[in-house]
């Protein structure tokens, strides 16, 4: 556990910085609100193309790549808050929160649904040539 | 439909997306930072009992882990073994 007498600066979707000096952070933030959101869409979508399965793996795999681009803009976004700490010469100490541990589980999920997508098209091809 | 497993799958990561919308990503700190850590010790006047706790915890943390050692190593004597994990 720690506790900060210091003031301290969240990274979040749709978050903004307007200091100058800070590149790419408030576009990186407002990537990862675009992101985030999409994601959540696309999997829910993705659960009511149980009829359509060729669809239903695309959309699972194109929610691993909105995965992806949700993580590195995060990243990218920390990345150049922490250059501008360093270009000021503030002492900024940094760390991971919540939102990033929340995020690493999706593409597991996401390969176990594909892999079981899979499944189930073998189940019914199977089904097709009896 | 709603019997398949992937559904599940897929329902876990949308509610991890949109759920990591509301969290922070990431921190940036730029002012003290004080750790809670085994034996830390903190001797700023007024703070109360945040050493002694501390000191507890760095002498729980290390018996606990000779404790479970030590268990394995009594896998022949198994009610030994039952009344170690009783503490």
């Amino acid at each position: 556990m720690s506790f900060s007498a210091g003031k301290v600066y969240f990274i979040t979707d749709f978050a903004s910085f307007s200091t100058q000096g800070i590149l790419y952070v408030t576009e990186s933030c407002y990537a990862g609100g675009i992101f985030s959101p999409l994601t959540a869409v696309l999997s829910v979508a993705a659960i009511f193309l149980f009829k359509n399965r060729a669809l239903q793996s695309k959309l699972i795999l194109l929610g691993i790549l909105l995965f992806l681009g949700d993580l590195f803009s995060g990243l990218t976004a920390a990345h150049f808050l922490n250059q501008y700490f360093q270009s000021i010469g503030t002492a900024a100490t940094h760390r991971p929160e919540t939102g990033f541990f929340m995020l690493l589980p999706e593409p597991v999920l996401f390969m176990m649904a594909l892999k079981g997508v899979k499944k189930d098209e073998k189940i019914v091809n199977a089904y097709k040539r009896l | 439909m709603v019997a398949r497993i992937q559904n599940l799958y897929l329902f876990l990561a949308g509610l991890l997306a949109a759920g990591s919308m509301f969290f922070p990503f990431w921190s940036f700190s730029a002012g003290k930072i004080y750790f809670i850590t085994d034996f830390a010790s903190f001797s700023t006047p007024g703070i109360l009992y945040v050493t002694e706790s501390c000191y507890a915890a760095g002498i729980f943390s290390p018996l606990t882990a000779i404790l479970s050692l030590v268990s394995i190593f009594l896998f022949l004597e198994l009610q030994r073994r039952q009344g170690l994990f009783h503490y």
